[in-house]
């Protein structure tokens, strides 16, 4: 039973990265229909970019909040002078995963041209620890989780109570038909893509807390759990992907506990296989239906 | 025995070079998750090469060192070896493999004909018998004994095996916990990490739950650090006391790992089983330190490799490359790599130099020669194998030897 | 440098092998396989296993079963391999999902596959994976390079055969069927076709020419390893379909060639120069920026695929190009 709480306790710092990185992930997806492998590259990117800041001296909170500006710069202009022209151009749907492979290809060993291939890492406190039952919490983990609950309300009181919000729930539902009752579509997908570029940049920092350590494939090795937590949800669905990062978090700490270390990371996405088989949707199935892939 | 000579440029700097540029080839990962291999084999290199060359180079050839990126990858090594062997008529020397490509490698290896010194650990090159083949370091194993030697030395009974899932660590896993049994030790968790999670948290409370007075340890650097991150968190700030393997040595490991604990934890705490260097004031080492700052190409964070045995050995290996060309008046590999063992055996009638300008000099004088370099006598056996001592170095930013560990207990431990 | 020529004709040839498969799934029926290089390892260790002999004979590999079967068998039983879990991975992730769901599905099994592997040392001797796998034609004796322009050869004859038989299914009434399949779901669905058996029937042949190429290039390299098999290597395939021209089997190995012949392997050949660190990184950004640019200018393709079946305004008479399939189809 301790050993379950423990493991809560990690469970639930991996899930508070996973949040505003699977929100991201899926709110690129439902501005733009486009499924960005590269969005694991770009988590990196704004993670060295908060490397520098620390090494500037830049305090940790500043340099994450700087990174995840910097995030949002990239992810606007990427999307705006890079996928927005290829999806002009008529570039398909499975033309655009290419495109953003190839995206991704270019950050990371960018990253790695510049930074080397040996990780770097943070200044962090090795200071004392907080307990909970048999949870424990370093000073940072707390703050990681409260960046990371902070960042899924706002989304959800920016989705839910704002103009903006309504209007990107409009574009991600139909984005012709919102276009036609006068929604500024690409303003709206300018903004999508800055918020997820920060979401990303943010969870890229805060990886790298967590992981006290940051290294050049260190987003794209997340990539996978955050497709999961995406895919869990419903593609393209916020709250989906709100619900997926906090079953996948907690589920790869827990599940090492009944399976041994090596196979521990398998559980997490089996359980996203069975599930879908049972939902092939994903747990919120909803505007995303409309949205069918056409090859 | 007659010592001649102990800093580089000394003498014998009046030969011209014109001939074509000879390469050693670094046959490393320089990318994936054993990049730092790249920079181990450099280290050596680089000074070994400035050494050669500011002594005018060897039978009218410059060296120099060139790579061929592995990645790592046992599939993707073999064409990177197809291009090595494409270019092979200049190439002098190969540093490498490393455990996760030699194996795939080496027929086309094997073909080639030209020295290869390996940096593979696996135990099957322990009495290999390849003419070609040379491991001047010992195998992956040995640092699992010395494990299991070194915390039976300090009165350990209660052990903590972690290991990564990795090459390495298939070999020196296994041979620290059937050692450490050997030795009347008990393992009392037995935890293999794979690279790449997000948290370790169910490992590391194993191990805390399992209160081991001695971790035995080999990682990457990244999982690494988020492993004693943890550690650290979970069993209140105490990290036991760690035993781990050269890798630990390496800049990148250390950065990531103090990053994490704390550099003074790191300090006290761990300490990295290795072959044993000779005492840095050894005329060899001093001439190889002295190569090593003023090589103009340097790897970086150059300091940390002042002691590695995988550095200290590569540039002897260079320097006896060179030796040989001079001797066997050759630079073909089917000609000068038989002279190898000879000059790095010292005997009767042979004049022992510490440096590649003394050694070319006193060839070219018609004496028989023997190289003490930088890592002392290398003991090199018939299977072009060593079987030198172990130490314990510790961690952090300025590595020292803690002590040597006993040859008994690892014998006892190896048996 | 001959030595250089077959490597580079081998990783080409093989490469060509294993795009042609992918594009039967992707590019004729629109199956996002993003597990694909998991058939090719599958066979590649399937033949590493029927080769090596049984494990107590290898020393210091472990591995769960073994044998030492003459060529062509090896080879066979890799494609029949293949097959298999083309359509145990089909039934899983092909049946009720959408297709972009069925690709993140595809691409976790391809994951999970990989840790398996590496975890589990008994398997297939885990992350070390398996080398010193014998060679096929050893009974020749033939001199070195004889020996490598011969099994060049073979894989030539046997890429001809592949595209003997992908020529034929594509250009048969099935083909037919299958680009349906790709083009309009929906009205292949209304017109009776069986979209999930379509689907599962070029998993099954996908699988087997993917276990193919595996098989060929492990006994050419005589090692295996997950290394060689995670996910981005099945990115590296799409985009040898997609450079080349989906649905265009010249293309598409024209685009093999390019992409896994010349982007990734050939820089490997190249003699480095300069920061080894650096080359490597330069290399992999050169191909990314490769692929943006190919998809810029050729988005199609460089041999697009010939559109005279469903051009744009074909596609409104598609009920009818489908009647005309099931029809012959159905002889």
């Amino acid at each position: 039973m301790n050993q379950v709480l423990s493991s809560l306790g990690f469970g639930i710092v991996t899930a508070s990265i996973l949040l505003p990185a699977a929100i991201g992930f899926t709110l690129q997806f439902s501005a733009t229909n486009v499924l960005n492998i590269g969005f694991g590259s770009q988590m990196t990117l704004a993670a060295f970019i908060g490397y520098v800041c620390t090494s500037h001296g830049v305090g940790l909170w500043y340099a994450l909040l700087l990174a995840g500006v910097f995030g949002g710069v990239t992810s606007l202009l990427l999307n705006r002078f890079l996928l927005t022209p290829f999806m002009r151009r008529g570039t398909t749907f499975f033309g655009m995963i290419v495109i953003t492979i190839a995206l991704s290809l270019v950050l990371e060993y960018t990253i790695e041209a510049i930074w080397g291939p040996q990780s770097v890492f943070y200044p962090l406190s090795t200071g004392g620890t907080v307990h909970l039952g048999s949870m424990s919490f370093t000073g940072e983990q707390l703050v990681i989780i409260g960046i990371g609950v902070a960042l899924a309300l706002a989304t959800h009181a920016l989705l839910r109570y704002t103009r903006t919000g309504k209007a990107m729930r409009a574009v991600a539902g139909n984005a012709p038909l919102a276009r036609a009752s006068g929604v500024p579509a690409q303003r709206i997908v300018d903004l999508a893509w800055m918020l997820s570029g920060f979401m990303g940049g943010a969870a890229g920092v805060m990886l790298g807390i967590s992981l006290s350590s940051v290294s050049f494939t260190m987003g794209d090795t997340l990539l996978v759990e955050i497709i999961a937590a995406a895919v869990l949800g419903g593609v393209g669905q916020v709250y989906g992907a709100m619900l997926g990062s906090v079953v996948i978090g907690v589920l790869l700490e827990e599940s090492a506990i009944v399976l041994s270390g090596a196979y521990a990371p398998i559980s997490a996405f089996a359980v996203l296989i069975i599930v879908l088989l049972i939902r092939p949707t994903g747990l919120f199935a909803g505007t995303a239906k409309a949205k069918g892939v056409a090859a | 025995m007659v010592s001649v000579g102990a800093l580089p440029g000394a003498s014998a700097a009046t030969k011209k070079a014109s001939g074509s540029t000879l390469n050693i080839v670094s046959f490393v990962p320089f990318s994936g998750p054993d990049a730092s291999f790249g920079d181990l084999a450099l280290s050596g290199c680089y000074p070994a090469v400035y050494a050669v060359n500011s002594a005018g180079g060897v039978m009218g050839h410059k060296l120099a060192c060139t790579t061929a990126d592995t990645r790592g990858d046992p599939v993707d090594a073999v064409p990177a070896a197809n291009a090595l062997l494409a270019h092979a008529s200049n190439v002098a020397a190969i540093f490498g493999p490393s455990s996760d490509e030699v194996l795939s490698t080496q027929p086309l290896l094997e073909k080639a004909k030209i020295p290869t010194f390996l940096m593979a650990g696996l135990s099957q090159y322990d009495y290999q018998t390849d003419p070609y083949y040379w491991r001047l370091t010992p195998a992956d194993a040995a640092e699992g004994v010395a494990m299991a030697a070194w915390a039976k030395e300090h009165g350990y009974t209660r052990a903590a095996a972690v290991f990564a899932t990795g090459t390495t660590s298939q070999g020196d896993g296994p041979a620290s916990i059937n050692g450490f049994k050997a030795l009347g030790g008990k393992i009392v968790a037995n935890v293999s990490l794979t690279p790449g999670q997000p948290s370790y948290n169910t490992e590391v409370s194993q191990v805390v739950n399992a209160h081991p007075q001695v971790i035995f340890f080999t990682a990457p650097a990244d999982t690494s650090a988020t492993f004693f991150a943890e550690l650290h968190q979970l069993n209140n700030g105490v990290v036991p006391p760690t035993l781990v393997t050269e890798v630990a040595e390496e800049p990148g490991w250390i950065n990531a790992v103090s990053g994490a604990i704390g550099l003074p934890t790191l300090e006290k705490q761990f300490a990295a089983m290795e072959a044993a260097t000779p005492p840095e004031s050894i005329p060899g080492w001093v001439a190889f330190h002295h190569a090593l700052y003023a090589s103009p190409k340097k790897v970086p964070n150059v300091g940390q490799y002042v002691d590695d045995p995988f550095t200290l050995s590569y540039y002897d290996a260079g320097i006896l490359v060179a030796l040989a060309m001079d001797q066997t008046h050759s630079a073909k590999p089917a000609v000068f790599n038989q002279a190898i063992l000879g000059l790095s055996t010292p005997g009767a009638g042979k004049v022992v130099v510490h440096t590649y300008a003394a050694g070319a000099a006193a060839i070219a004088k018609g004496k028989k020669v023997a190289f003490i370099g930088a890592s002392g006598n290398l003991y090199i056996n018939k299977h072009h194998n060593v079987a030198g001592a172990f130490a314990a170095v510790s961690e952090g930013t300025n590595p020292h030897r803690i002590a040597l560990v006993s040859a008994k207990l690892m014998a006892k431990a190896a048996a | 440098m001959s030595y250089y020529f077959t490597v580079m004709a081998m990783y080409i040839l093989i490469g060509i092998i294993a795009a042609w498969g992918l594009n039967l799934q992707f590019g004729e029926t629109g199956v996002l396989n993003f597990a694909y290089v998991l058939f090719v390892a599958a066979g590649a260790y399937t033949t590493a296993v029927l080769t090596l002999g049984h494990p107590s004979a290898s020393g210091t590999q472990q591995y769960f079963w073994g044998a030492h079967l003459p060529f062509p068998i090896p080879w066979i039983v890799s494609m029949a391999v293949g097959a298999v879990l083309g359509v145990a991975v089909g039934l899983v992730s092909l049946r009720r999902l959408r297709g972009d769901y069925q690709a993140m599905v595809m691409l976790v099994v391809s994951l999970i596959a990989t840790y398996l592997v590496s975890a589990n040392v008994g398997f297939l001797n885990g992350e070390t994976g398996l080398a010193l796998i014998p060679q096929p034609f050893g009974n020749l004796h033939l001199s070195e390079l004889n020996y490598r322009w011969f099994f060049v050869a073979v894989t030539a004859v046997v890429t001809l055969l592949v595209f003997e038989v992908m020529r034929r299914i594509t250009g048969s009434p099935l083909g037919r069927v299958l680009r349906a399949v790709r083009e309009n779901e929906a009205a292949a669905v209304a017109l009776g076709t069986n979209v999930v058996k379509m689907r599962l029937l070029t998993m099954a042949v996908g699988g087997a020419v993917a276990a193919l190429s595996g098989a060929i290039e492990v006994q050419f390299i005589g090692a295996w390893a997950p290394a060689g098999w995670t996910y981005p290597e099945t990115f590296g395939l799409f985009a040898a379909v997609l450079v080349g021209g989906r649905g265009n089997l010249g293309g598409v190995a024209l685009g093999a060639f390019l992409v896994q012949g010349l982007f990734l392997e050939g820089t490997v050949l190249l003699p480095s120069i300069g920061n080894p660190d650096l080359v490597g990184a330069v290399q992999w950004i050169t191909m990314g920026v490769m692929i943006m640019l190919f998809m810029w200018f050729r988005p199609r393709g460089v041999l697009p695929e010939r559109r005279r079946r469903f051009t744009t305004e074909a596609r409104t008479r598609l009920p009818l190009l489908l009647v005309r399939a099931q029809r012959d189809a159905r002889g």
